[in-house]
């Protein structure tokens, strides 16, 4: 199969996938206990006005309809009104995503600037004491809790420095990216022990493989064989790897947003869910599952472009 | 999560590994795995000795002598309450550990018993494990479990469900991989021939196969729950109160961190310290195997 | 039905663990007692009485800049809270961080006095209750006008109360208002039967003035752009994010709102808040939980006169504590002075089961609980429960005092042999249980929205006394009966029984009392607290 074929039958399998996500994000309401209604009217309603708020919702509709009719409206882009505020829950939602996207694109920027240099270094020094020191770290960053570290480095580095703002996400585009820079970097020291593995193991395989052995039987040497040969062979992966960290990186985006006071998306869920305003948590459920289905999506397409074995087979 | 393995690309290398010599396996293990052994070791005396190692009872209150400084009497000061947070320390080790490890070894549980399922049976069978590991996978479940705990309460149960929910699709492909590969040996089908059940196939030919696999994804599990168990209680939705647990002592002390420092920043070492434990014999595992 | 509603109403009032209540307040006194001649006018009349009669420590303290005209005016006002805002619909909105934001751009006709005893001109610059005449006339500012440059007029005070009395939560209390009429800048309102709580109610932040068929928009437009004659009017906000309020170019009032804008931000992490405050980037945390309010500087923390209610309920409906002697076996072992221990010295024993330090607040006729080990033991022994029992406390574990105070209870009670399972809600499923009565044990936290001892009356009867399931048909009477007091002494007798019922029955019970906190910076003048924390935006000043 070409690779045209793997893309198309991998966009064709995210079709029921969507299906299945919408689902579980409907579910989020069915298994919720607690009457949707009472959230709509208030505690003290009385039952006639449970029951005119729960024929205006439709939740007096079977199961099977009220599916229909949430897949039907997430297709058109409605996602429905909060609860509370009776606001539309993308336009609750849509302000924070751009929050959100900085941290992210921060954090994974943060994550390879840290990553590749050390994660080549460890696999050119293999098993020195380089080597050791830089796994070792990654060893000690994966194991702190993303929230602690964003503590330590509000107490260590923004109380200290006036450019490092204490949290917030700013009014400008510079105070955007002070504000950034601490909660990417909370991110990243997470994510990079990862990255550093995955690109060493893959390096060293590389190295070791005859397709370097013959490289290097030619004369190509040093940076040149690195660059040329290895770090692009090692690229695929490495975007994989990337990419499936994004699950990863959204649940630490949900923590370290709480941490730094982002009005992103993760801050934005756990308040949301606090008020159990129910539309508004499908939201950003399903926004959350379709960004992680999409960038899988992407890491595969790309793999397929840059993995040589594929081009092979073109 | 982040398990590489989760790629099917990567299937491949996982499923290749033969069976290993039990004993030359132990000999030849490399240092990092004894030192993380030693750390975790000490973890665990720790949790099953608590209540001789720790001066105080770590539920006793006292708020006339809350937020103390450490004094000889209590070496780590006091909490919000005037509990003695040495003591917790100490006694947050027989809650973490366990859900640690639990929270790591019943998503393997599962993950072997529907690899392995899947593996067997095939068809429908298979198709509906590994398409429900795909959604799964694609899903960012733990977000649907902050979202489920928030409504549904917080607890140990509930964590450990949602781990053993989330994580257990590396080993079902571990397993199954396995599976897959013996299925059609000449020796497996002999054995099937001879009347051996699949339990006993699957005992005596796939599990010491799986198991180098699986003892490479077992340590950072464990640290991931560790973890993930830490920022749950951050967020409101871990062990309930007065139980200690490092997790929600780093989010009790957190607003006194200015002033009592200590009372954040020293759970988190030792979540850290722990998790660089279990990390270490995890590589170490890993580099025997893959050398 | 009337009742029902009422219920209704302050129930939401006091929703998230803020506080809650309802109104009075001095001036209907002043009304009953003064009787025909010379009605009450303008802001805050006889007050002095009222605060006689409230024994328990007074004194706003406040830290920075109370009173004060501010002589600079401009700049952003910037705050932050640890709880979402609620939206714009006034009837469902439960925070009082919502309420605080409603007033600033929706303001009502008049406003509760900050010394929380009586009220201050809104939208109206006087009023007039007349108990004889069945009628409340207000005369509008000169120049009042919505946000849009349309002026208010007296159909705009008829739609809103239209509005207002749809409300599936607060909508019975208007019930009195049968006609508003009026011309020019006068408003009459006609009541069916003399309502002392009227003008209080009128004085909340459910009574916003709206104009008139939502000035052309649909309801939903409505609240998700609205418009009121406000001192602020909406630039842009969202649910849990940022609020930002400008100016009302319109305001009535001159000068009025001293700063150009107000920005409101949801911060949730303590940590977080006070860096904020300290380095500037922001003024104002509204609602500190009392057990940090310690890390900040002292004399930037305003302390609100001692009015926040930490209670405790017992379910009645059910073993165990359908056992008169189990409860007050509990009543008299918990560690008052240990609880509040737990709460920076912002809190103190309780009184009572009634919010302090409100209009013609009084204690019960003997001294409250306090702890005694050895009468619990005697009062277990008499129970069904001699050898102890085992029940489940519910609490909102997002709120950190009560999370405090469920674990030195479970301490406390495990000495006479209780033991205490806590469970720990998201405040939502929180209130589900507790408004179903569902858990043994409740604790939370409760406050007034305005002046005058019917508002807490009236929140014990919504809340069922504060989730225990105790009748309310007891207190419906004594609070109707408030309303017709013609004395302040019949009115405190009233506030009196209510604690011995409490203290007798040991069904609900007050467990600590102590002040609603705010972290004002020192660059504010004009910062000006209500007991129950509510405080206006376009009295502050910003200097330097």
């Amino acid at each position: 199969m070409g690779r045209f074929g793997f893309v198309a039958k991998r966009l064709l399998q995210t079709i029921p996938m969507l299906f299945g996500i919408v689902l579980v994000v409907f579910m989020v309401l069915q298994v919720t206990p607690g009457d949707p209604a009472r959230q709509v009217a208030g505690l003290r309603a009385s039952e006639a006005e449970l029951e005119e708020v729960r024929e205006k919702l439709g939740l007096n509709d079977s199961v099977v309809v009220q599916y229909g009719r949430y897949v039907k409206n997430v297709l058109q882009g409605d996602l429905g009104y909060s609860y509370k505020s009776r606001k539309p829950v993308a336009e609750i939602i849509a302000p924070r995503i751009v929050i959100t996207s900085w941290l992210l694109v921060g954090g994974v920027l943060l994550t390879l600037v840290i990553s590749i240099p050390l994660g080549v270094l460890a696999a050119l020094r293999k098993d020195r004491p380089t080597d050791h020191i830089i796994r070792g770290l990654g060893l000690v960053g994966l194991s702190m809790p993303s929230f602690w570290t964003g503590v330590i480095l509000l107490l260590l580095v923004a109380l200290r420095f006036d450019f490092f703002p204490p949290g917030g996400f700013g009014e400008s585009t510079y105070d955007h990216f002070r504000s950034i820079i601490l909660p990417s970097l909370t991110l990243a020291i997470a994510s990079a022990p990862f990255i550093i593995r995955g690109l060493r193991a893959e390096m060293i395989s590389v190295m070791e493989s005859d397709y370097i052995s013959t490289a290097r039987s030619l004369g190509v040497s040093g940076g040149r064989l690195v660059r040329r040969f290895v770090l692009r062979n090692a690229a695929g992966p490495g975007i994989t790897l990337v990419a499936l960290e994004i699950g990863y990186l959204l649940f630490g985006a949900v923590v370290i947003e709480t941490t730094f006071a982002l009005p992103g998306v993760g801050q934005g869920i756990v308040l949301a869910a606090r008020a159990r305003d129910l539309p508004t948590v499908q939201g950003y459920t399903l926004l959350f599952a379709l960004v992680v289905m999409a960038v899988y999506l992407l890491a595969d397409i790309i793999m397929a472009i840059l993995d040589p074995r594929v081009e092979i087979e073109a | 999560m982040t398990d590489p393995t989760a790629l099917p690309l990567d299937l491949s290398a996982a499923d290749s590994q033969g069976p290993l010599d039990d004993r030359k396996f132990w000999q030849r293990l490399p240092v990092k795995v004894w030192v993380g052994l030693a750390i975790v070791l000490i973890y665990v005396l720790i949790a099953v000795f608590a209540p001789l190692l720790a001066p105080h009872d770590p539920l006793a209150i006292d708020p006339a002598n809350k937020l103390a400084s450490p004094t000889g009497d209590h070496l780590l000061g006091t909490d919000e309450l005037g509990r003695d947070v040495l003591s917790r320390l100490l006694y947050a080790a027989r809650v973490d550990l366990p859900i640690g490890f639990l929270g790591a070894l019943m998503p393997m549980v599962l993950g072997t018993i529907l690899g392995a399922l899947a593996g067997f049976y095939g068809r429908w069978t298979d198709t509906l494990v590994m398409r429900t590991a795909d959604v799964v996978q694609a899903f960012p479940a733990y977000i649907l479990v902050i979202v489920l705990v928030f409504a549904l309460g917080q607890g140990a149960k509930s964590i450990l469900v949602a781990f053993t929910v989330l994580a257990w699709v590396v080993y079902a492909r571990i397993i199954r991989g396995e599976v897959l590969r013996i299925r059609d040996l000449d020796y497996v089908h002999a054995a099937r021939v001879a009347g051996l059940g699949r339990l006993r196939i699957l005992r005596a030919h796939v599990l010491p196969n799986a198991i180098n696999q699986t003892l490479i994804y077992l340590p950072s599990d464990i640290v991931f729950a560790t973890l993930a168990l830490a920022a749950f209680s951050f967020l409101g939705l871990g062990i309930p109160p007065p139980t200690p647990e490092w997790g929600a002592m780093i989010a009790e002390g957190q607003p006194f961190i200015r002033t009592n420092w200590w009372l954040a920043t020293i759970p988190g070492l030792i979540i850290v310290v722990f998790g660089l434990g279990v990390s270490l014999i995890g590589e170490g595992f890993e580099e025997r195997l893959h050398g | 039905m009337r009742i029902k509603k009422i219920i209704a109403l302050f129930a939401v009032l006091a929703l998230f663990a803020s506080a809650c209540g309802d109104d009075d307040d001095a001036g209907t006194t002043e009304a009953t007692t003064a009787t025909t001649a010379a009605p009450v006018t303008t802001e805050a009349g006889g007050t002095t009485e009222a605060t006689t009669a409230t024994t328990a420590a007074p004194g706003t303290t406040a830290a920075p800049g109370t009173t004060a005209a501010p002589a600079e005016s401009g700049g952003t006002l910037r705050v932050t809270r640890f709880e979402s805002f609620d939206g714009w619909v006034m009837d469902s909105a439960a925070a009082y961080v919502s309420y605080n934001t409603h007033q600033a751009v929706m303001e009502p006709l008049i406003r509760f006095a900050a010394d929380g005893y009586g009220f201050d001109p809104g939208l109206a610059e006087t009023w007039v209750y007349d108990p004889d005449a069945l009628t409340i006339t207000f005369t509008l500012f000169e120049g009042a006008a919505f946000s849009n440059g349309d002026p208010v007029a007296a159909e705009d005070v008829a739609f809103s109360l239209d509005v207002w009395n749809a409300g599936p939560n607060f909508g019975g209390s208007w019930d009195s208002i049968v006609a508003i009429t009026g011309e020019g800048r006068e408003i009459v309102m006609e009541l069916a039967y003399p309502d002392n709580t009227i003008l209080p109610v009128l004085s909340g932040s459910i009574s916003g003035i709206m104009p008139k068929d939502f000035a052309g928009m649909t309801e939903d437009e409505f609240y998700n752009s609205p418009i009121g004659a406000g001192p602020f009017m909406v630039d842009e906000w969202s649910i849990g994010g940022r609020i930002v309020l400008k100016k009302n170019p319109n305001y009535h009032r001159e000068g009025r709102p001293y700063v150009d804008e107000v920005i409101l931000d949801v911060v949730t992490d303590q940590t977080e808040n006070q860096i904020l405050f300290e380095s500037g980037d922001t003024h104002v945390v509204e609602y500190l939980p009392a057990n940090v309010a310690g890390q900040y500087d002292p004399t930037e923390v305003y302390v609100c006169a001692i009015h926040s209610l930490e209670h405790l309920g017992m379910n009645v409906l059910r073993p165990p504590f359908d056992d008169p002697f189990l409860r007050k076996a509990v009543a008299y072992a918990v560690d008052y002075e240990a609880v509040n221990a737990g709460l920076g010295g912002y809190y103190g024993p309780p009184s009572g089961v009634l919010s302090p330090n409100i209009y013609n607040w009084a204690p019960p006729s003997e001294p409250y609980f306090r702890r005694d080990l050895d009468k619990a033991r005697e009062m277990l022994a008499q129970s069904a429960y001699p050898d102890g029992v085992q029940v489940e406390i519910n609490y909102d574990s997002g709120n950190g005092v009560d999370a405090l105070i469920a674990q030195v209870l479970q301490a406390n009670l495990a000495e006479i042999g209780v033991d205490l399972t806590l469970t720990g809600l998201e405040t939502g499923a929180f209130l589900d249980r507790a408004f179903t009565v569902d858990a043994d044990m409740t604790i939370w936290n409760y406050g007034a929205i305005s002046p005058g001892i019917h508002d807490p009356i009236i929140w014990l009867a919504a809340t069922e006394w504060l989730f225990s399931g105790w009748e309310t048909d007891t207190l419906w009477d004594l609070f109707f009966a408030y309303a017709e007091a013609a004395t302040d002494a019949e009115m405190q007798a009233i506030a009196t029984e209510v604690q011995d019922l409490s203290f007798n029955e040991a069904h609900a019970i007050g467990i600590g009392e102590g002040s609603y906190l705010h972290a004002v910076s020192q660059t504010l003048t004009g910062f000006e607290s209500a007991p129950w924390g509510l405080y206006y935006y376009d009295t502050i000043a910003i200097s330097g």
